[in-house]
């Protein structure tokens, strides 16, 4: 059977202590807005800036092997 | 609720008089504070055209009708005066505690007026006003100003509102400082204090200020203190200040570096605020009566530098302005620049802007070492960063054209055409990209007292449903996401709305980080705690209204001194790409759409489209009648 999960790296940067894992397993075909919604993050993901690989994340995207999401304080939004 | 500390105060230096008017509660109402206060003055007695460093010039510093109640972030004082940088209508707000101190004297506001024969600082008391010698404290940094006007007064606990030696010395970005480390920082507001022979503004208040409904005001603190700060907006302001923007837009590709050239600093990492904490900082520091303690502090005490951490530390704009935007990366010299800038009280945005713009001649081969003071000003070379801050702050050499801001030093060197000036309306931008938050470049253009990243919060607050834009500050009505990137006309509107918000947050003297969303206190809870101080059922409409006023009165007040349409521009370097980084080939902001949305904001907010002078109509609508010229 094949493997029906992916791996994609987490760079927490919002500098707090109770920081995210940096990497983590999930169900392959799972979307950006999907993914982030299982993560305990205070107030929701709506709270900070995602970057997908560097770039500004699409919540309708599929996450792939490999992919890195950046997880920054909303404070970037000024 | 009638109340007796929203009184002016006018002070006349060249004749050594003072004399109180008390405004009446719907002027209060109808303006509420700040520019508010101020505009309708400077409209009425200040001639156009007047030169900003004359004794002519009217300064007015301001609180707001709910000032000096114990309510959280709610410390400013708002300086107003015509700005020798700009020329145009100049604002600048300051936390810490010398607006509320002012209230619990017995005044709203003190408009001071002419220019004093030799140096004088102002006293007032709890009422009382004195005029006083300043001629042994002329030429003094601001701390041993502070310690001997407190020494000499024997009030250790008298509040300084006081400008250093660059605005004694005239620099066109000087500041005004109180408690040394909050700053009223844009506009060169600290240079008319200087032009007026003014070196302080000292209070003391001993009464508690008059509130309507206390228990209410006391509720809402203790809301902050405790639900607030857990909600992410609070923690993160309270754990680290802005700094985190360091990291955020290195990420991204967007942090200003080598005067917005680039997007990514190779030293990034070391200006981080996780290595700032490391380094330099000490613990936080806040304003009067505010829990979420977002300030900053630095200490050094090394073989290089010591720093003295009463001058506060670096927040994100002064991080961005003297070290990315010059690849300049050591925490420490950084922190060093930092504290002369505040001893002498000067911008740290513009002058670092001003070098940077130098940095980009110098490397470009349009200026030498000759013309630089035989200084080697490339990007990176740190140590020529605390010889130019003395150049510029005492005038010497090449600090006498750098004191005049960058406009000014490229006019002078000829050199004003060359595609690098960071300005608008004469003051350099802070750092805030536009190419990647397009409503902020629109406010940037719009922004009656040039380049500013305080006049609206930024378009990624509201770029998604389950931000808190969209999910917590519904009550302006924005109820879908916008894109970060757009320039529609959904991005006018809501750029008006908060535009409008930000407007009536500054007037009253609140701190943009207090409310959503960009704090955690709600919008609701806002309108209740100005219920609660002014005992006045007010709603938000009524609110907004007031802030729209003062917008447009700011608009009347550019147009008499000779500003265009043309003058809501953005500098040309954000309609190019980024030359490197993650966002390199996504393309700078669009001329055409910027200049169509442009537009559409004229006429949502009642001007004139092609001249983008107010309309009476417009003017009639907000109550602004006697305003309205040729009628």
């Amino acid at each position: 059977m094949p493997d029906q999960r992916i791996r994609v790296k987490i760079r927490d940067q919002r500098g707090m202590e109770d920081s995210l894992p940096g990497e983590m397993q999930i169900p392959k075909d799972t979307t950006l807005g999907d993914f982030l919604e299982t993560l305990p993050l205070p107030g929701g993901p709506g709270y900070y800036t995602i970057l997908q690989n560097g770039k500004m994340g699409k919540r309708r995207d599929v996450l792939r092997e490999g992919d890195e999401i950046a997880i920054l304080p909303l404070s970037v939004g000024g | 609720m009638e109340t007796s500390e929203n009184k002016f105060l006018f002070v006349d230096l060249t004749n050594s008089k003072t004399w109180v008017e008390e405004p009446d509660q719907v002027f209060c109402r109808t303006f509420l504070g700040g520019r508010g206060w101020a505009l309708p003055y400077l409209l009425k007695n200040l001639k156009p055209r007047t030169d900003p460093l004359s004794p002519e010039n009217i300064l007015a510093v301001t609180t707001s009708v709910i000032s000096g109640a114990r309510g959280p972030a709610m410390p400013r004082v708002i300086v107003c005066a015509k700005s020798p940088l700009t020329g145009a209508f100049g604002e600048s707000e300051a936390g810490g505690y010398w607006g509320p101190e002012l209230k619990k004297a017995g005044f709203g506001a003190v408009f001071v007026l002419g220019k004093a024969p030799e140096p004088v600082y102002i006293w007032i008391s709890d009422g009382e006003v004195e005029i006083k010698n300043a001629a042994q404290l002329w030429g003094l940094e601001t701390g041993e100003t502070q310690d001997l006007i407190r020494s000499d007064l024997g009030e250790s606990r008298a509040r300084v509102l006081q400008i250093g030696p660059a605005g004694e010395n005239g620099v066109l970005y000087a500041n005004i400082v109180n408690e040394l480390a909050h700053f009223n920082g844009r506009n060169g507001l600290g240079a008319v204090m200087g032009s007026k022979n003014l070196k302080a503004i000292v209070v003391r208040g001993s009464r508690e200020v008059t509130v309507a409904d206390p228990e209410r005001v006391k509720e809402i603190n203790a809301w902050t203190a405790k639900e607030g700060l857990q909600k992410p907006l609070g923690e993160i302001l309270h754990r680290h200040g802005t700094l985190p923007l360091v990291r955020g837009f290195q990420e991204m590709g967007a942090l200003p570096t080598r005067n917005w050239t680039r997007g990514v600093f190779r030293g990034g990492e070391e200006i981080s605020a996780e290595n700032l904490h490391k380094t330099i900082y000490i613990e936080p520091k806040g304003c009067y009566s505010c829990p979420i303690r977002c300030k900053r502090r630095a200490r050094v005490d090394n073989d290089d530098f010591q720093v003295d951490p009463r001058f506060g530390g670096p927040e994100y704009e002064t991080i961005g302005a003297l070290g990315s935007i010059l690849e300049i990366s050591d925490p420490y010299l950084l922190a060093k620049a930092n504290e002369m800038c505040n001893r002498y009280a000067v911008d740290t945005i513009s002058l670092g802007m001003t070098i940077g713009w130098l940095m980009e001649a110098f490397e470009k081969g349009l200026v030498d070492q000759d013309d630089c003071d035989g200084l080697d000003i490339r990007f990176g070379n740190g140590k020529v960063l605390l010889p130019l801050i003395e150049k510029i702050v005492f005038k010497k050499g090449l600090g006498e054209k750098m004191a005049q801001g960058s406009k000014r030093l490229a006019r002078e060197l000829g050199l004003e055409d060359q595609g690098f000036l960071m300005e608008v309306k004469g003051q350099e931008v802070p750092m805030h990209d536009p190419r990647v938050k397009t409503g902020v470049g629109l406010q940037y253009a719009l922004s009656d007292y040039g380049a500013d990243h305080i006049v609206a919060p930024h378009d990624t607050v509201f770029a998604t449903e389950d931000g808190p834009g969209i999910k917590e500050a519904s009550a302006l009505g924005i109820f879908q996401p916008v894109d970060p990137l757009s320039l529609g006309p959904e991005k006018v509107r809501l750029f008006y709305y908060s535009d409008l918000f930000w407007s009536l947050i500054d007037m009253l003297g609140f701190c943009t980080f207090g409310f959503v969303p960009r704090g955690p206190i709600p919008l609701e809870m806002m309108v209740d705690l100005i219920k609660a101080v002014t005992g006045w059922p007010v709603s938000l409409w009524e609110l907004f209204k007031a802030a729209e006023r003062t917008i447009h009165l700011a608009r009347l007040f550019n147009l008499r001194e000779g500003f265009t349409i043309e003058d809501d521009r953005l500098p040309q370097r954000f309609f190019q790409d980024f030359e490197d980084g993650p966002l390199k080939g996504k393309g700078g902001i669009d001329q055409n759409q910027l200049k169509a949305a442009m537009r559409t904001r004229y006429i949502m907010m009642g001007w004139d489209p092609d001249t983008g002078k107010p309309l009476p109509e417009r003017l009639y609508e907000l109550g602004l009648r006697e305003f309205v010229k040729d009628e």
